[in-house]
């Protein structure tokens, strides 16, 4: 924003800059969100308070004004500024309120993706692994000669119920996801639980 | 690679590391071994039916006297019972904890008077049936 003019004695701005708080000459120095009153940014700062503050802040530019200015036209604009103003705070706190609750969404979700992550590693990575060298040790018990082979087929059979376990286990963690998700279709969902 | 097993006491829960590829021998040694302490081993199979692992035992010179298994695998793969065996209890499936836990206690109930050790054959086998 660009730093405010001092150099016109009419300009509201020269009053507001001169004789509210000292703060706000240090306009650069502030943080954006505190800038006032072009800036109804301010309604961001704290939610739903933050529209209340934003309230106080335009009712003490206009007692500033009254009390720094006798100039009705001065008066007049300093009114309706605040009155542009307040609905204007009111549909920033409205969107902050709702970016808010979308960036709670956004992080619940990355968080339920994450422990989806986790719990997958570890109940999908060390049964294939269990499966794998269970496979790779029947398939050396063979090679070694001398094997029953209802014995291998009853290790195979057992390798094959491991391996349908792991399936039921994959449906049952996308069964956590997707029960929490708006974002899957139908078929997708189907997709996933089968 | 061989491990000791002085100096283990009573009450207690051992975790012993092996790769996959080495855990039938692994569990044979370990077996040997507290045959050798003179301890009656009651052995929870979740990744070699009774069949296999007799015969893996009768190959390794390893006597089945003092020795109960219960076979959570046999059952649940060959879909069907198995007939009955001396020192073997079937249960329906590695999942089913509380039939697991009802055939260890009565196992125990019946070694009253013997020293027990309890070996589990694979936690990581275990981990497929977690729901």
């Amino acid at each position: 924003m660009a730093a405010p003019d001092y150099h016109y004695p009419a300009d509201h701005r020269h009053l507001y800059c001169q004789h509210s708080l000292a703060a706000f000459r240090l306009a650069d120095d502030i943080p954006e969100p505190f800038l006032f009153p072009d800036h109804p940014r301010v309604c961001v700062l704290r939610e739903a308070g933050g529209f209340v503050f934003s309230e106080l802040l335009a009712c003490s530019y206009f007692v500033l004004m009254v009390i720094f200015s006798n100039d009705p036209v001065v008066l007049e604009g300093a009114l309706i500024r605040v009155l542009i103003f307040i609905p204007v705070a009111g549909v920033i706190t409205y969107l902050s309120l709702i970016r808010i609750r979308v960036e709670d969404a956004l992080k619940e979700s990355n968080k339920r993706f994450f422990e989806f992550l986790k719990e997958a590693a570890m109940r999908l990575k060390t049964p294939l692994e269990v499966v794998e060298e269970n496979i790779s040790g029947i398939t050396s018990d063979i090679e070694r000669g001398g094997c029953d082979p209802v014995d291998v087929a009853l290790q195979l059979k057992f390798q094959m119920k491991n391996m349908e376990q792991i399936r039921q286990t994959i449906i049952e963690l996308n069964k956590a996801i997707t029960d929490h998700g708006d974002e899957f279709s139908d078929a997708t969902r189907k997709f996933l639980m089968e | 690679m061989t491990f000791s097993l002085t100096g283990i006491n009573d009450e207690e829960i051992y975790l012993v590391m092996a790769s996959a590829a080495e855990i039938r021998n692994k569990n044979i040694e370990l077996i040997n071994m507290l045959l050798a302490m003179d301890y009656h081993v009651l052995v929870i199979m979740t990744n070699q039916p009774y069949d296999v692992l007799k015969k893996n035992f009768e190959k390794s010179g390893i006597l089945m006297d003092k020795i109960t298994i219960v076979d959570t695998i046999t059952k649940h793969a060959m879909g069907h019972d198995h007939e009955p065996e001396k020192n073997c209890r079937f249960i329906s499936n590695p999942a089913d904890l509380t039939g697991i836990g009802i055939v260890v206690s009565e196992s125990l109930a019946g070694l009253k008077d013997k020293k027990v050790s309890l070996v589990f054959g694979s936690v990581n086998s275990m981990l497929i049936y977690i729901s």
